[in-house]
C-alpha cells in the first residue's frame, strides 16, 4: 500500500489496476480452487455497472466478475447459519453484503451466476468469505438471461 | 487412504481437535456428526467440488466479455 492508501497490481486481462485500500478484500481461507489467494481488489467501472471486478492482488491470471444477486434475483434469500459467517466479525446486519460470481461466456445465454457459493463481505472490515450453501434452491449456474428474460425481451422489442 | 470400520455411536478422532461420529445408518444413508474448531471449514464434498469447478471456470474473466455483458444488460433497459 502506498502513501495514498492505494494498492497497485497487474491483472492479465485488465492491465494495471489501482484500488483504494478500502476496496481491498481479505479472504482468510481463499476461495475454493484458489485457497492460496487471500487478497482481492474490488473495482467498479461506471459503464460496467452493476457488475464489479474482483481481481486477485497476488496472481495476475485470476480475476472474477461479481454482482449483487439481489439486482437480478430479488427473492434471493439463502439459508445460512452463523458458522457460515465465521471469521467475518459481523456485528450488525448492515455490515453484511453479498455478491455472486458471474461466469462469463461469448454466448450471452450461457452467462450464469453462482448462487450456491455467494461471497459474504463485512463491508466495514473488508473481510470476505465464499459460503458453500446447503440450500438446495440454488445452484452454481443460474442463467442471467432467464432471470432477466422479461426486460431483455422488452429491450429487444424497443431496439428492433 | 486409511479405511476404518465403525458402528453407530462410534467415532474417529483426527488430531486433537476434530471428532467425527457415526450417528445413525438408514439404508444407504449415514448421518455423521462432526466436531471441529470453527476455523476449520467443513463442507459436503460434492457441493464443494461444484463450487471449486465453477470458480475455476469464472476466474479468467476478460475485459471484452465483461464489456459485452454490461452493454447487453444496459441495452435491455436495466
Amino acid at each position: 500500500m502506498n502513501e495514498n492508501n492505494e494498492v497497485t497490481f497487474t491483472n492479465a486481462k485488465f492491465g494495471e489496476v489501482t484500488v483504494e485500500g478500502t476496496s481491498v478484500l481479505s479472504f482468510s481461507e481463499g476461495l475454493p480452487g484458489f485457497e492460496c489467494l487471500k487478497t482481492f481488489g474490488i473495482v467498479q467501472v461506471d459503464d460496467e455497472a452493476p457488475f464489479l471486478r474482483l481481481l486477485s492482488v497476488d496472481e495476475q491470471s485470476v480475476g472474477f466478475v461479481v454482482l449483487n444477486p439481489m439486482l437480478i434475483f430479488p427473492d434471493y434469500n439463502p439459508n445460512f447459519g452463523s458458522e457460515d459467517l465465521d471469521g467475518l466479525q459481523i456485528e450488525a446486519t448492515e455490515d453484511l453484503e453479498m455478491y455472486c460470481i458471474v461466469t462469463l461466456s461469448q454466448v450471452p445465454s450461457e452467462v450464469t451466476a453462482n448462487l450456491k457459493g455467494p461471497i459474504a463481505v463485512n463491508t466495514r472490515k473488508m473481510l470476505a468469505r465464499q459460503m458453500i450453501l446447503v440450500d438446495d434452491r440454488y445452484t452454481t449456474k443460474h442463467s442471467l438471461l432467464a432471470a432477466d428474460q422479461a426486460s431483455q425481451a422488452q429491450g429487444q422489442a424497443r431496439s428492433g | 487412504m486409511l479405511v476404518l470400520t465403525r458402528k453407530a455411536g462410534e467415532s474417529i478422532v483426527i488430531g486433537s481437535k476434530i471428532r467425527i461420529t457415526v450417528l445413525e445408518m438408514q439404508g444407504r444413508q449415514i448421518r455423521l456428526g462432526i466436531d471441529a474448531p470453527s476455523e476449520i471449514p467443513v463442507h459436503r464434498g460434492e457441493v464443494y467440488e461444484r463450487i471449486k469447478e465453477e470458480n475455476e471456470r469464472a476466474a479468467t474473466a476478460g475485459a471484452d466479455e465483461l464489456k459485452a455483458l454490461s452493454q447487453a444488460w444496459n441495452k435491455a433497459g436495466r
